[in-house]
């Protein structure tokens, strides 16, 4: 065993007359394979959005043509041509494609407008809250699960335990009704306050909200993170660290802690996308001027553009946050950084 | 006579399930200063069980009790956080699998340190150079570039070394080293047991080898203590015990040994399997499976006795027992 070891240094060193082709570092792999991946899933997603809005019954020139019987079928058509809803489905969406690409979602067909000026704002406050939801199921979940761990099957366990469970099974448009009905007349429970004007009314509106959309994910990270910290607890390498005499303390933050994250990362990061969607329900309970409401009035008009636009920036969101994930576990564990396989 | 440096007094270990099982029933083992003592058995017989108990490391659930000697202090194996001052510095242990004994996500040295600090004083500096000494110590060539590899960039018996190294480097009075080469090649086998040896000897370092391998023991240690189900059933100088063996669980332990050049007879084993925990025999545990058993071995559970000129063994024949045919070529530690 000496023997390899002294003859894989040696390999090292000459590793360069003996590999002349440059082999990029496991790392510049991974990203290379995860950007591809991404962008695969992103076209992907839009395209089967694109479809599938097209199959949704009822048709935009009819309805924009004008009302009822008064309409002709030239009228008709004619509006489709204007629209280019008269081009093979693979044109429309490679002509939509290109176009988001460069920030041009296109004109809404029912109001008028150029869609990402009807995005804007309301992308910030979706943002904003999905932002805060995250917030609440960090500061939530992750405190109550490593308390949960350490002290597990104590009453404390088992009661945060319960919580969970029914939290997971708590749709988030539900337990905003509930919010509201509890805290009515004392905290806000409709409407909006930009942050730029008085952050504190802002996050006194928020917070309801917040807290509808965040349990689930709260519960879900407490859930996935007292799991992976119990499993970790009880692995072979902690024992191996206790029997050593190093002190508990220390094994639990130093040693379990980072080790039991990782799923949980991976858990975070799926729901973002789970979040965001959960969000346009909420904004609707609460009167938020998010996407949530553009994106349900957009269904009912058959408005194509301003759904396709508010799909394409949650799969772009999401996509870009599980990438971001994929290279922090590059960051975080050694057996994928370090890998040359 | 100097007194042991570990001796283990009547030590049982209860499994949660069924209700007041033992994995561990009324053990006692002694360890002297600077010995190498074995304790044999097949898997589950309890023998890493009552290991772990000494440093208070059960499972979750399972619960020991009786006392624990160690260098003139006593302590009471419920009470594991009494237990925990004996860690690293008094008792190191070393494991079967090297590979998830180590934390995936740390270079060894950064684990190594760790381990340093909690039982030495010396700052960080230090602790990173002892940490490359140690290494190197061990037999680890390039122990600088090793201290920052992962685990998983070592092989199987770079990683046992290292967790050697850890061990030594708490200058324990007492290695337990759990089936230490089972996970690994023969050949790096002998490498790791020769270093364990050439170890023991330079720390004056007592050994408690926990084994189901009767040449690793013969070879190695100096007194051996045979376990099934949960009992001591023989102990005994290791030339002794392996080469006229007195209990009829040892006799078939022995007899199974594979030896070169038997020819092509079959392989010998033990007739039936292991009682499980929730049937126990009422008499002799071993009596279902023992050729020499009569009635009186179903009447009671003998307890381990001096059995003249043969050691000890829990018997109740031993004496009228016809002589055993031992293992082949054993020879004491001393003269290897």
């Amino acid at each position: 065993m000496a023997e390899q070891l002294s003859r894989d240094d040696a390999g090292t060193a000459r590793a360069g007359s003996r590999r002349p082709v440059w082999r990029p570092p496991g790392w510049v792999r991974a990203l290379g394979s995860s950007l591809a991946q991404a962008f695969v899933v992103a076209m992907g997603a839009t395209f089967v959005v694109f479809i599938v809005m097209r199959l949704i019954p009822g048709d935009p020139a009819r309805i924009l043509a004008g009302p009822g019987g008064s309409v002709t079928a030239e009228q008709v058509e004619r509006t489709r041509r204007e629209l280019g809803l008269d081009q093979p489905l693979l044109v429309q969406y490679w002509d939509w494609v290109t176009a988001a690409l460069r920030g041009d979602f296109g004109n809404s067909l029912v109001l008028n407008d150029r869609v990402s000026d009807l995005l804007g704002d309301r992308l910030v406050v979706t943002a904003q809250l999905s932002f805060y939801a995250f917030l609440v199921a960090v500061v939530i979940g992750l405190p109550a699960s490593l308390l949960a761990a350490r002290w597990q099957g104590a009453a404390a366990d088992k009661i945060a335990r319960l919580v969970g469970t029914t939290g997971i099974a708590v749709p988030s448009f539900w337990l905003a009704l509930l919010l509201i009905i509890a805290f009515q007349g004392v905290l806000p429970t409709f409407g909006y306050v930009p942050a730029g004007r008085e952050l504190a009314d802002h996050l006194a509106h928020m917070f309801l909200p917040a807290l509808a959309l965040g349990t689930g994910l709260a519960t879900l990270v407490f859930e996935t993170n007292r799991a992976g910290m119990i499993d970790t607890l009880g692995s072979d390498y902690i024992r191996t660290s206790r029997a050593f005499g190093v002190s508990e303390w220390r094994i639990f933050s130093r040693y379990a802690m980072r080790n039991a994250f990782l799923p949980t990362m991976t858990i975070m990061a799926i729901q973002v996308g789970t979040l965001m969607g959960g969000a346009l329900l909420v904004e609707n309970a609460f009167a938020l001027p998010g996407m949530g409401r553009l994106v349900v009035q957009g269904v009912l008009s058959r408005d194509y553009p301003v759904v396709q636009a508010c799909i394409f920036v949650i799969v772009v969101v999401f996509v870009v946050v599980n990438l971001l994930t994929d290279l922090l576990y590059a960051v975080v564990d050694p057996r994928i950084r370090r890998s040359r396989a | 006579m100097t007194p042991a440096l570990l001796s283990l007094d009547d030590i049982s270990v209860t499994v949660p399930n069924p209700p007041g099982a033992q994995a561990v029933a009324g053990v006692d083992i002694e360890i002297m200063p600077g010995e190498a003592v074995a304790v044999v058995g097949e898997s589950g017989c309890g023998k890493t069980v009552t290991a772990y108990s000494t440093l208070g490391l059960l499972a979750p659930g399972l619960t020991a009790s009786g006392r624990l000697t160690f260098g003139g202090r006593s302590f009471d194996l419920s009470d594991t956080a009494a237990l925990r001052n004996l860690r690293g510095r008094e008792i190191a242990m070393i494991f079967q699998d090297p590979l998830t004994c180590l934390n995936p996500l740390m270079p060894v040295g950064r684990q190594m340190a760790d381990v340093l600090r909690a039982n030495t004083d010396l700052d960080r500096r230090a602790r990173a150079r002892r940490v490359v000494d140690l290494l190197a110590r061990v037999g680890i060539p390039a122990p600088a570039r090793v201290a920052r590899a992962y685990p998983f960039e070592l092989s199987g018996g770079m990683r046992q070394r290292v967790l050697i190294a850890m061990a030594v480097g708490c200058q324990p009075r007492l290695l337990i080293a759990d089936e230490p080469t089972t996970a690994l090649d023969t050949t790096v086998q002998a490498q790791i047991m020769e270093l364990l040896r050439d170890l023991v000897r330079e720390q004056d370092m007592a050994m408690l080898f926990i084994s189901h391998d009767l040449g690793l023991v013969a070879e190695f240690c100096e007194r051996v203590y045979v376990m099934y189900a949960g009992r001591v059933v023989e102990s005994g100088p290791v030339e002794q015990v392996l080469s006229r063996p007195t209990h009829p669980y040892t006799r078939a332990l022995v007899e199974c040994l594979v030896t070169m050049g038997a020819g092509s007879r079959r392989l010998a084993t033990v007739p039936g399997s292991v009682p499980s925990i929730d049937a126990m025999p009422v008499g002799c545990r071993f009596e279902p499976r023992c050729r020499f058993a009569v009635s009186a071995c179903e009447q009671s559970d003998p307890p381990i006795r001096d059995v003249p000129g043969r050691g000890r063994a829990a018997c109740l024949r031993a004496e009228e027992l016809p002589a055993p045919s031992g293992m082949a070529g054993v020879r004491p530690a001393g003269d290897a």
